[in-house]
Formats: C-alpha cells, structure tokens, sequence
C-alpha cells in the first residue's frame, strides 16, 4: 500500500511538473504585499506598485539615500537589503503587471 | 484503495461554511493530480499560506483547518484596550477564504502522524496529508507563575491571545480609580509580539492621562532588555515621567508569585496591589506543535529555514509563532513572510523546481500614542544554516525625529494592517 501511495505522490508530482510557477521576482515580490496590497495594489497611504516603471529608480534612490541621510525612512532599511538582481527583478515583475 | 483515498472517503469537507460530504468520484480524480496540503491554523500564517500555496500550485488541494473559535486580529488589539477601536473591528470572517481549492475545515485537530501522513480531527475524523503545515500560534502557561493558573486569568487578564478577553481588559482598565495602579508583567522571551508589552505600556499611559491623571503605570519585566528599548524609553521619559515606571530583571522586574485572592504579585523585594495587573504569562507553541516531538521539548519547533520544514519531520512544516526562527521576531508580519517562503518552496517541490530563494522579512509597528509610532524592520535569508539577518538591512526608526515621522509611522502601521488583513484574509 505504502508503494501504491508513493507512485501516486509521483504521479501527482509529474502531472504538475511542467508548470511553470512563479518567477523569481514574483516570490521577492510577495514580500511587498504584506504592506502594498495584494498584488502591490496599494494599501493607502502606502503607495501601489503594481504597473510601474519607476521601481527600479525608486529602490536605488532609497539605497543611495541610505548613504546621504541615514534610514530616516523605513523603505531605506529594507532598500539596502537588495541586490542590483533583486531590484531587477522586482522591478521587471511589476512594471509587467497592469496598473491597479 | 491507498492510504490517502481512505483519509479522504472518511473525512467531510465545508467549504464557505456549509458542510458538504464530498462525492467519493470527484476524490479519485483530484487525487490522481493534485497533492493535498493540510494546513492547521488560520491565522496570519495559515491564511496566507493557503491562498499563496493555491496560487502558485494551481493543482493543490488545500484543507485548512481552522478549528472552532472565531478569530481576531492580535495586531491593533491594544487599540481596543484602551476602547479606540472596537472587537468587532479586530474579527475576521474566514468563510472568504474558500475557494476551487481550499477547503475550509471548522474542527478541531487532534494529533497526527508524521509517518502515515494522517492528521486526527476531533470525532475522530482523519485527513491525509501530502505535506502538513502547522500554524497554531502559542499557547499561553499561567500555571508556570507561582500562584498563578487558567482559573486565574480573569484576575490578572493578559488578552495575548485577542478576542472577549481584550474586551474584559478593556473594562477592567477602564474601572481603574484615579490614583490607582496598573501593573504590566512581562515573561521572559521567547513570546508572541515582542514589542507587544511595550506598545500596551504606552497606549494605557496615554489613556491614564487624560482619564486617570493621578494612576501609576509599573512594567516588571522579565528581561534585561527589549526591543526598540531607546525609542520606547525616550517617549516615557517625555510623556510619561511620573506615570510610568519599567523594572527589568536586573531591578527586582522578575515577577515571583501571584495571590489570586487578593489579587496581589510579588516580585523578590517588593509586594505590589495594584488596581489591574496585566499578567502576560510565559508561552510555547500550541500543543498540536508539540507532538511526535516535533518541538524536541523546546516548547518551540525548530526548521529549515529555506522551506521551514521541520528538522525532526521534513514531511511538517511549521511556520508563525510556533517555529524557531531567530533572529526573526514572533509577529505577524514574519508569519506572513514565512507562510509565502513554504508555500513558494512546497510549490516548487510539486512542480519539479529548486527551491525558491527565502527572502524574509519583517516590520513591527509600534503604537507610543493613538496617532504616533516607530518600527523596527530586519530582512533576512532562510540559509541551510538557519535564517540570517542580511547585511546592511534593518534598524529601528531613529531616536531624534520630528513629530511628523511619528505620525507617518502610525499612518504605514494602518496601511499595514489593511493590507496584511486583505492579503492574507481577503477580509
């Protein structure tokens, strides 16, 4: 029985294999949503992120401003946790999505 | 027949509330296809873990167990104690949460077996499981306090856990005399909300001021220290220099011994009567955590911190307060993120993918007045060796900041609850 359940499990694991699930940016993204909405749809007064062009821009202005005026603001303390790829990606993932 | 046909043939679904004996055709079909997820507990963690792993495993089976109670948010619960937002608006109605594939579940769990992959319901219903994610939060242990136990909470209300008790909080602060005493007792950590106590602290102060000008706030506290110490400290010593008074374990803070009867704590020099002592008692994680030693006899479960399966059954996983996750604190916040870290990696595992890469991370709002706050934030990376804080990240609001920055805070902190409520409730 033990065998049958376990070429069942891999069965139900490669029916689903080809799925192509979420991207990167898309997991590093879902961090976001806690305080941007689902989907960065804005949560006010936190802005929405969703269908942006300027996230990229944005997240490196927060690194640098880091350097200039200290973490004054708390989206420079989370700024200053991300890679160049982890800005990237972000910022790929929601300038694809629609604006809220 | 397999081992999870027969867990399923047994069991009864309700989904949106109603219950529905599920027909035994559409079972073989699903179970062909999709793992089945059992997810216990549906707070933040649970919650939000079920709505990501139905996202990015569309063929999953999700059966969320939510037990009987009915649910309140813990965060802003300190609003309520001090009568500015009511329980009705701290509740969450679940019944949202049903969909294609989750399967609301409003019974209680039991036990389970790590080996059979079963998890026991009251009744004596069981569901299989391909994974099991544990998501029951804490259980709280006022028979560790000397004096102290269940039939004594009233007494000593704590309300860590929100609901009719942050209510009864409520109403016994609000029959503090002028001139009274409120005590805050705080156990030694690990606990849930660690700036919890502090952010209670400030918001009763803020009410004894302007309704019981002559009453006197004391914390005895447990520990040496505390999270965004300087931020809280400075506040007091402004607003609060005769009202309020905080005694850590270095400065007899230690909470010895309760007396019901009179209502009176003891620590090792002094003997206080207070008016209102909060007593937050000692915690560990809800018992269903603890079994098949899944906590070592920690009280606490220890994990992956890339998938957050357990290291004692990787066929568990265990994410909210419940798990170990240092350096992440026991908040909402961090439950979240670790429910979308082991849904991401459970989904990856079913589609045939690596792990996804553990970004973690956390904000604790910190009320020090209804429209004033300050936070502390970290970002994190679940590693083979646990979780680690990432250089550079993190820190508290700064000490020195105009009132504006105070009340931008306290604005982020109620988008924050919005948005974390949406996201992980649809509510």
């Amino acid at each position: 029985m033990r065998r049958l359940s376990t070429l069942l499990l891999l069965a139900s694991v490669s029916a689903v294999a080809d799925a192509e699930g979420p991207s990167r940016g898309e997991i590093l993204a879902s961090a976001c949503n806690t305080c941007h909405g689902l989907d960065g749809r804005g949560s006010p007064p936190l802005p929405p992120l969703r269908g942006r062009n300027d996230i990229r821009q944005q997240l490196q202005a927060w690194k640098i401003a880091a350097e200039a005026t200290g973490d004054t603001h708390l989206m420079i303390r989370f700024a200053r946790a991300l890679s160049d790829m982890d800005i990237d990606d972000l910022a790929s993932f929601y300038a694809r999505q629609d604006s809220p | 027949m397999t081992e999870l046909l027969k867990g399923l043939g047994r069991r009864q679904f309700l989904a949106g509330g109603m219950l529905l004996p599920l027909a035994l055709g559409s079972l073989r079909a699903s179970a062909k296809t999709a793992p089945h997820v059992v997810i216990v507990g549906g707070g933040f963690a649970g919650a939000t873990a079920a709505r990501y792993l139905a996202r990015w495993l569309p063929d999953v089976h999700v059966s969320l167990v939510l037990g009987r109670d009915r649910y309140w948010t813990c965060p802003f619960s300190n609003l309520a104690v001090i009568g500015l937002r009511s329980l009705d608006s701290l509740e969450v109605r679940r019944d949202q949460l049903a969909s294609g594939n989750i399967t609301l579940v409003p019974l209680e769990a039991r036990d389970f077996d790590p080996h059979r992959r079963t998890l026991r319901l009251e009744g004596g219903r069981t569901l299989s499981f391909d994974r099991l994610i544990l998501a029951p939060g804490i259980e709280v242990m006022p028979e560790a306090i000397d004096g102290h136990g269940q039939d004594a909470v009233d007494t000593f209300p704590h309300a860590w856990q929100a609901g009719p008790a942050t209510d009864h909080l409520a109403r016994r602060l609000s029959a503090v005399p002028d001139g009274g005493l409120v005590i805050i007792s705080v156990p030694e950590g690990p606990y849930r909300c660690p700036p919890g106590p502090y952010e209670r602290a400030s918001l009763m102060a803020w009410w004894l001021a302007r309704h019981r000008p002559r009453a006197k706030l004391i914390m005895l506290d447990a520990n040496a220290s505390f999270t965004k110490e300087a931020l809280f400290k400075s506040h007091w010593r402004e607003a609060h220099p005769q009202r309020l008074s905080w005694f850590g374990r270095n400065d007899d803070g230690q909470l010895r011994r309760v007396d019901a009867r009179r209502g009176r704590v003891h620590t090792d020099f002094e003997d206080y009567r207070p008016d209102l002592a909060c007593v937050i008692p000692p915690q560990r994680a809800a018992a269903i955590a603890r079994i098949a030693d899944l906590d070592g006899g920690r009280g606490w479960c220890s994990v992956d911190a890339r998938t957050f399966a357990s290291t004692v059954h990787p066929n568990v996983h265990v994410i909210g307060d419940a798990a170990i996750a240092n350096p992440m604190p026991k908040s909402a916040f961090a439950a979240a993120s670790q429910a979308r870290i082991c849904a991401a990696a459970i989904a990856a595992e079913f589609s045939g993918r690596g792990p996804p890469d553990a970004l973690l991370t956390n904000t604790c709002y910190s009320l020090l007045t209804p429209e004033k706050a300050i936070a502390v934030t970290g970002s994190y990376r679940g590693t083979r060796h646990g979780i680690q804080t990432l250089p550079g990240s993190g820190g508290t609001s700064p000490l020195q900041a105009p009132s504006s920055l105070r009340e931008t805070e306290a604005g982020h902190a109620r988008g924050w609850y919005a948005s974390a409520r949406a996201e992980a409730f649809g509510d």
